[in-house]
C-alpha cells in the first residue's frame, strides 16, 4: 500500500516536471523570422563567395563579386578611416543583437498548471495582467493600480497601487492576499513573489 | 534552431571587435589590406580551397538550419498527415469541441491539428471568462474531452497546446 503511494507520488512529481517542460518548450519565443533571415543571408554570401574562389580557381572567373575594386579599395583605406570604423561598429552591434535574439528570453505565454507530459496549457502574459490587476482593484480602498509581469530567473507580480485612505493599514497585506489567490485560482505553473508599493492619501 | 543566429552573432561581434581593437592600435595608420596579406596566399597553394571549403562548410550548415526552420514553422501551422487520418481527427475534433463546451466555465473552443504522424500537435484555443478557475478548467478539459480525443485518434504521443484567452465582460455605460 505504502509502496503504491510513494510510486504514484512519485509519478505525479515526474509527470508534472514532464508537463513543466512541454509548456517551457511550446510557449518560448520561436523567433523563426529571423532565424530563417540569419540562414538565408549566411547561405547567401557564403555560397557566392565559395563559387568565386572556386570559379576563379578553375581559371573561369563568375564575376559575381567586384574582386579586384574590393581589393583596390581596401588597399588604399587605412584602419583608423572613418568608414572602416563605423563598419567594425556596426559589425560588433549586430553581432551583441543576434546573439542576445538567440537567448532564451520571455516566455510568449506564461504557463499554466494541470497539464500533463503530453498537455501544455498557457495563457498570455496580457490575460494574465488584467486578471490579476482585476483582483487588486477588487480590494476595498484601492483606487488605482498598474501590475506588471517581472524577472526571468526571480519572478515576480510588482503592483503599484493608489489608496484614498490617510492610513493605509494593512491594504499591502490584503492587496498582497488578492493576487496570491487569484494566481492560485489561474494556476500558475511558476510561482512568484507579490510586491506590493503602495501610495496614500498625503493632505 | 538558434545554434546558426547564435554563432553568427558571435562570429559578426568578434570580428567588428577585431576591427575596432585594430584601428585603435599601432597598425590603425596602416591599410586595411597590407602587402604581407596580399602576399601570403601566393606562397601557400592550399589557402584558397581551405577558405572555399570553410565557406562551402558554412553555407551547407545554414541551408540545413534554413530547411529545418522551414519545416519545422510548416508542421506547427500545417497537418502533415495522410487523408483517413486527417478526416480523422477532423470528426473527432467536431466531438471534442462539443465536449469542451459542455465544461463549466468554456465560452468557446477552437482546434487546429497540425505535426507529423510521428509527432502530432493539436492547439486549441478556449475562451473563458476573466473569473474562470483556468486550473480546474484544464483538468477538467484532459480527462474529459482530450483524453476522449486522444483515444479516437490513436496517435501515439500526441502534444495537445491549450491557449486560454478571456473573455473581458465590457462595462455597457450607455
Amino acid at each position: 500500500m505504502g509502496e503504491t503511494l510513494v510510486t504514484e507520488l512519485i509519478e505525479d512529481v515526474e509527470a508534472r516536471q514532464r508537463a513543466g517542460r512541454l509548456a517551457l518548450g511550446e510557449f518560448r519565443a520561436r523567433r523563426t523570422a529571423l532565424g530563417i533571415a540569419v540562414a538565408l543571408l549566411v547561405a547567401g554570401a557564403t555560397g557566392t563567395a565559395a563559387l568565386e574562389i572556386l570559379s576563379r580557381m578553375a581559371g573561369w572567373p563568375a564575376g559575381l563579386l567586384p574582386v579586384h575594386r574590393i581589393a583596390a579599395g581596401l588597399r588604399a583605406t587605412a584602419w583608423h578611416d572613418r568608414r572602416v570604423v563605423a563598419a567594425g561598429g556596426l559589425m560588433l552591434a549586430a553581432g551583441v543583437a543576434l546573439a542576445a535574439a538567440a537567448l532564451p528570453g520571455r516566455l510568449r505565454m506564461v504557463p499554466l498548471r494541470g497539464g500533463d507530459g503530453d498537455l501544455a496549457a498557457g495563457l498570455s502574459r496580457a490575460a494574465v495582467v488584467r486578471v490579476l490587476d482585476e483582483a487588486v482593484r477588487a480590494v476595498p480602498g484601492v483606487e488605482r493600480s498598474r501590475v506588471r509581469l517581472r524577472g526571468l530567473v526571480h519572478r515576480r507580480v510588482e503592483v503599484r497601487a493608489h489608496t484614498g485612505f490617510r492610513n493605509a493599514g494593512n491594504l499591502p497585506e490584503l492587496i498582497r492576499a488578492a493576487v496570491g489567490e487569484r494566481m492560485e485560482r489561474l494556476g500558475l505553473l511558476q510561482s512568484r513573489t507579490v510586491e506590493v508599493q503602495l501610495s496614500w492619501r498625503r493632505d | 534552431m538558434r545554434t546558426l543566429t547564435a554563432v553568427t552573432g558571435a562570429v559578426l561581434a568578434a570580428a567588428g571587435a577585431a576591427v575596432l581593437a585594430v584601428a585603435a592600435g599601432p597598425l590603425g595608420g596602416g591599410p586595411v589590406l597590407w602587402p604581407a596579406l596580399v602576399r601570403y596566399p601566393a606562397g601557400h597553394h592550399g589557402f584558397w580551397p581551405v577558405v572555399a571549403a570553410l565557406l562551402e562548410l558554412a553555407g551547407l550548415a545554414a541551408t540545413a538550419s534554413l530547411l529545418a526552420q522551414v519545416r519545422d514553422a510548416a508542421h506547427r501551422r500545417l497537418p502533415a498527415v495522410d487523408g483517413p487520418t486527417r478526416m480523422l481527427t477532423r470528426a473527432a475534433g467536431r466531438d471534442l469541441r462539443r465536449r469542451a463546451l459542455k465544461v463549466p466555465g468554456v465560452r468557446d473552443a477552437r482546434l487546429r491539428f497540425t505535426g507529423t504522424r510521428a509527432r502530432p500537435r493539436l492547439v486549441m484555443t478556449v475562451t473563458c471568462p476573466t473569473d474562470a478557475p483556468l486550473a480546474e478548467v484544464c483538468a477538467a478539459l484532459r480527462e474529459g474531452p482530450v483524453a476522449r480525443y486522444r483515444e479516437a485518434v490513436g496517435l501515439d504521443g500526441l502534444v495537445v497546446v491549450l491557449r486560454f484567452t478571456l473573455e473581458y465582460q465590457q462595462a455597457k455605460l450607455l
